[in-house]
C-alpha cells in the first residue's frame, strides 16, 4: 500500500485532505502538523513513497523547506511534493526550493481536489507530474544548476564567512556593519571582504550587488540550506590547532 | 564580543566615511542628505575664509598663498564632491580612507598656512563639517556614538596630548613673539574645531533621534489605521457575503449540488479584491495578477494548457499597467470559457515597453469586428485602443491579444496633457 506523509499546520484541512486520499486513493495518510514533528525517528518507523509537504509554518521556526530536506536526507528515495497557497508571501521560498530540490511537483491549494488527487496519483506511478499551472509563473522554466542544495557551500568557503552569514540569519532586522561586528566579533573591513567574497556567487541566486538588507532576507530564507554548510565550517574551525 | 585591533578598524571605517558602507540603506534618508548638505557648505565657507580675509585686510596676494589656495581648492573638490553626489557604488574602504585622509591632511596645512594669524579662529566651520561626517558615518555603520564620553576622552587621548606637546616644545624653541602668538592660535584653532565637530555630532545624532521617533509614531498611526480598515473590511464584506452566501442556500435558491460552486464564487471575489489591495499598494508582479483568473477556470473544470513562467510572471508592474492587465484578463479568460473552451492557454510576453497578454481557446472561434457593443471585449478595445487588441482564428477556437504599454514601478506617469500629446503623435 502506498505510503504518504502530509505535512500542514492547517490541522482540521490536513485531516479532511488525508481522508479523502484514504478514501479515493486507497493510501495510508500519516499526518503531521508541526514542521518539528517530521523527526528522523518518525521517518525511520515508515517508507514513505510520498511526502507533501506545506511551505509556510508561521507559528514556527521551521518551514516546509526545513521538512523537504529532512525527509530526503532520511529517505531519499521518497517522491517530494509541495503543497501550497502558492501567492506572493511564499513566492519566493517556493522558487528556491523548487529549484533547490528535486521536486517531484507543486500542488496549489485551491486546485480543485480532484485534480489534486490526479496529480498524486501521477506522482506514484510515474514519479513525477507537471506544476500546477496556477503556480508556474512563480517558477522558473528551467532549473539553475547553480541553486542546487548542494551548491549552497559555495557560499561560505570559510569560518570568516559561516559567522557572517549566522550573523545575518539571527539578526531579527535588518543588520548593520556595526551589528554585525558586534555579534561576530569580525572587524568591519573583513565582514566587508567576506561579503564581497559572496557577491558574485549570489548573482546567480538572482541577486545583483546586494544590499546588507537583501543578504539579510536571504540568509533568512534559505537558512536550511545554508545552516549545513554554517555548521560544517564552524566546527571545522573549532576542531582546528 | 569584541576583536583585537577594533579601535583601529574604528578609525578606519571612519577614516574611509560612510559611502564605503553604502550596501545599507540610508538608516534616515533625510538626516542623511541634511548632514551632508551641511557638510560641503561648510567646506565651502572653510574654503574661502583664508583668502576672503587676506583680501578684505588689503593684502597683496604672493604666488605662494595662490599656489596654497589652489591646492586647497582642489583637495576640498577631491573631498566635497563625493559627499554631494550621494551613493552610487560604494567604494573600497581602503581607498577611500586614503583619499579622504591625503586630501584632508593637504587641505589643512593649505588653511593653516594660508590664514592670517587671527583667521585661524575661523576655523569652526571645518569642525562642522567633519562632525556631521563623522555622525553620519556612525549612522551608517551602527556604531553608536557617545559624544559626551567622547570629547573627554579625546581630550585626555594620545593625539591630543601630542598635539599640545608639540605646540610647547616649538613656542619655548621659537623666540619671535608672532611666532609663539601663532603657535597659540593654532592651537586654538584645533580645539575650536574639535568643539565644533563635537557639537555638530550631538545635532545630528539629536536630529536623528527625533526623526526616528516622528517615522516611528507615523508608522505605527498607520498600522492601526490599516488594522481597522482591514477589520472592517473583513466585516463588512467578507462577512456580508457569507451571509449572503448562507441565505441563498437556506433559502433554497441554490442546490445543494450548487453549493460547491457558490464557494467558488465567494473564493473567486475575495481573491480579486485581495488583487485589488496588492494593485492599490502601487506595484505587482503579473503572476499575481493572472494567478486568480486561472484558478478560477481551473475551478470550472477547464483545464490549464499553458501558464506562464517566472520569466515574464516575475516581472513588477505599476499600478496603472497592472491594471490594465487585470482587465484584459477579466475579459479574454472568462470569454474564452463562456465560448465553451474545455481548455485555454496563457501567455505573457514582456518586452521592452509593452506586456502582451495572450489567451488561446478552443471554443469555436469568433469575429472580433463582430462583437456586441458595449460588452468586454469591445470596452477592451475602446479603452486599450483598436490596435492593441488583436484576434487571430484557430482551426477550433481563437488567439486573442491584449498589448498593455509597460510602465515600470517607480516610473512616473504620463500628465493627462503629456498622454494625449503622446497618443496624438503615435496616432500620427
Amino acid at each position: 500500500m502506498t505510503e504518504l506523509l502530509l505535512v500542514d499546520d492547517t490541522a482540521t484541512n490536513a485531516e479532511l485532505f488525508a481522508d479523502l486520499i484514504r478514501d479515493r486513493l486507497a493510501w495510508r495518510v500519516t499526518v503531521c502538523t508541526l514542521a518539528a514533528d517530521v523527526t528522523p525517528e518518525l521517518l525511520a518507523i515508515t517508507d514513505f513513497d510520498l511526502a507533501v509537504v506545506d511551505l509556510s509554518f508561521p507559528r514556527e521556526t521551521l518551514t516546509g523547506l526545513d521538512v523537504l530536506l529532512q525527509v530526503r536526507r532520511h529517505r531519499p528515495a521518497t517522491s517530494l511534493v509541495v503543497l501550497t497557497q502558492g501567492d506572493d508571501w511564499v513566492a519566493d521560498l517556493l522558487r528556491d526550493t523548487w529549484e533547490a530540490l528535486p521536486l517531484a511537483s507543486v500542488i496549489s491549494k485551491a486546485t480543485p481536489i480532484a485534480a489534486q488527487l490526479v496529480v498524486l496519483r501521477q506522482v506514484e506511478e510515474s514519479g513525477s507530474a507537471p506544476p500546477d499551472p496556477a503556480l508556474q509563473p512563480w517558477l522558473p522554466a528551467e532549473r539553475s544548476p547553480w541553486r542546487s542544495a548542494e551548491m549552497y557551500g559555495r557560499l561560505v568557503q570559510h569560518a570568516g564567512q559561516a559567522k557572517l552569514w549566522r550573523a545575518l540569519i539571527d539578526s531579527a532586522q535588518e543588520p548593520s556593519y556595526g551589528e554585525l561586528a558586534r555579534s561576530t566579533g569580525l572587524k568591519l573591513n573583513t565582514l566587508k571582504n567576506y561579503r564581497a567574497q559572496v557577491v558574485n556567487e549570489l548573482a546567480l541566486h538572482g541577486l545583483t550587488d546586494p544590499t546588507l538588507k537583501e543578504m539579510h532576507q536571504f540568509s533568512r530564507r534559505c537558512r536550511p540550506l545554508l545552516q549545513p554548510f554554517i555548521d560544517q565550517r564552524l566546527q571545522s574551525a573549532d576542531a582546528a590547532p | 564580543m569584541r576583536a583585537e585591533g577594533d579601535t583601529i578598524d574604528l578609525w578606519f571605517a571612519f577614516a574611509a566615511g560612510s559611502d564605503s558602507w553604502g550596501e545599507t540603506e540610508p538608516p534616515n534618508v533625510l538626516v542623511d542628505q541634511a548632514s551632508r548638505l551641511v557638510e560641503v557648505l561648510c567646506l565651502l565657507v572653510a574654503g574661502s575664509w583664508p583668502i576672503v580675509w587676506l583680501l578684505a585686510s588689503g593684502d597683496r596676494l604672493g604666488t605662494r598663498d595662490i599656489v596654497l589656495f589652489a591646492l586647497l581648492v582642489l583637495s576640498l573638490a577631491v573631498l566635497g564632491i563625493p559627499v554631494l553626489r550621494g551613493r552610487r557604488r560604494p567604494t573600497e574602504p581602503w581607498r577611500s580612507a586614503a583619499r579622504r585622509t591625503v586630501c584632508g591632511s593637504i587641505a589643512l596645512a593649505c588653511w593653516a598656512g594660508l590664514a592670517p594669524d587671527l583667521a585661524l579662529l575661523g576655523a569652526w566651520p571645518i569642525g562642522v563639517a567633519a562632525g556631521a561626517d563623522i555622525a553620519r558615518t556612525s549612522l551608517t555603520l551602527g556604531v553608536p556614538l557617545r559624544p559626551g564620553a567622547w570629547l573627554g576622552r579625546f581630550l585626555r587621548s594620545p593625539v591630543h596630548i601630542g598635539v599640545v606637546l608639540a605646540l610647547v616644545v616649538g613656542a619655548w624653541l621659537l623666540t619671535a613673539r608672532s611666532g609663539t602668538l601663532r603657535i597659540v592660535l593654532l592651537y586654538g584653532a584645533f580645539l575650536l574645531t574639535v568643539t565644533t565637530a563635537w557639537l555638530a555630532i550631538i545635532a545630528v545624532v539629536h536630529l536623528d533621534r527625533r526623526v526616528q521617533i516622528a517615522r516611528e509614531d507615523f508608522e505605527r498611526r498607520v498600522v492601526e489605521r490599516e488594522h481597522r480598515r482591514r477589520g472592517h473590511w473583513l466585516h463588512d464584506d467578507v462577512c456580508s457575503d457569507l451571509r449572503s452566501a448562507r441565505l441563498r442556500i437556506e433559502s433554497g435558491s441554490v442546490a445543494e449540488a450548487d453549493v460547491g460552486g457558490l464557494l467558488d464564487d465567494l473564493e473567486h471575489q475575495l481573491r480579486m479584491r485581495q488583487l485589488d489591495e496588492f494593485i492599490d499598494a502601487g506595484s505587482v508582479r503579473l503572476a499575481e495578477i493572472i494567478q486568480p483568473y486561472v484558478r478560477r477556470a481551473q475551478q470550472e473544470g477547464v483545464t490549464i494548457e499553458e501558464s506562464p513562467t517566472l520569466d515574464s510572471g516575475g516581472v513588477v508592474v505599476a499600478g496603472d499597467t497592472a491594471r490594465l492587465v487585470q482587465r484584459a484578463m477579466g475579459v479574454l479568460v472568462p470569454n474564452a470559457m463562456h465560448a465553451g473552451s474545455p481548455s485555454i492557454a496563457v501567455r505573457l510576453r514582456v518586452t521592452e515597453g509593452t506586456v502582451e497578454v495572450e489567451v488561446e481557446d478552443h471554443g469555436g472561434g469568433f469575429d472580433l469586428d463582430t462583437v456586441p457593443l458595449g460588452r468586454g471585449l469591445d470596452r477592451l478595445r475602446d479603452e486599450l485602443g483598436p490596435e492593441h487588441l488583436r484576434s487571430t482564428r484557430t482551426d477550433d477556437g481563437s488567439i486573442v491579444q491584449a498589448i498593455i504599454a509597460l510602465r515600470p514601478p517607480g516610473e512616473p506617469a504620463l500628465r493627462p496633457s503629456r498622454r494625449r500629446a503622446a497618443e496624438t503623435s503615435t496616432s500620427t
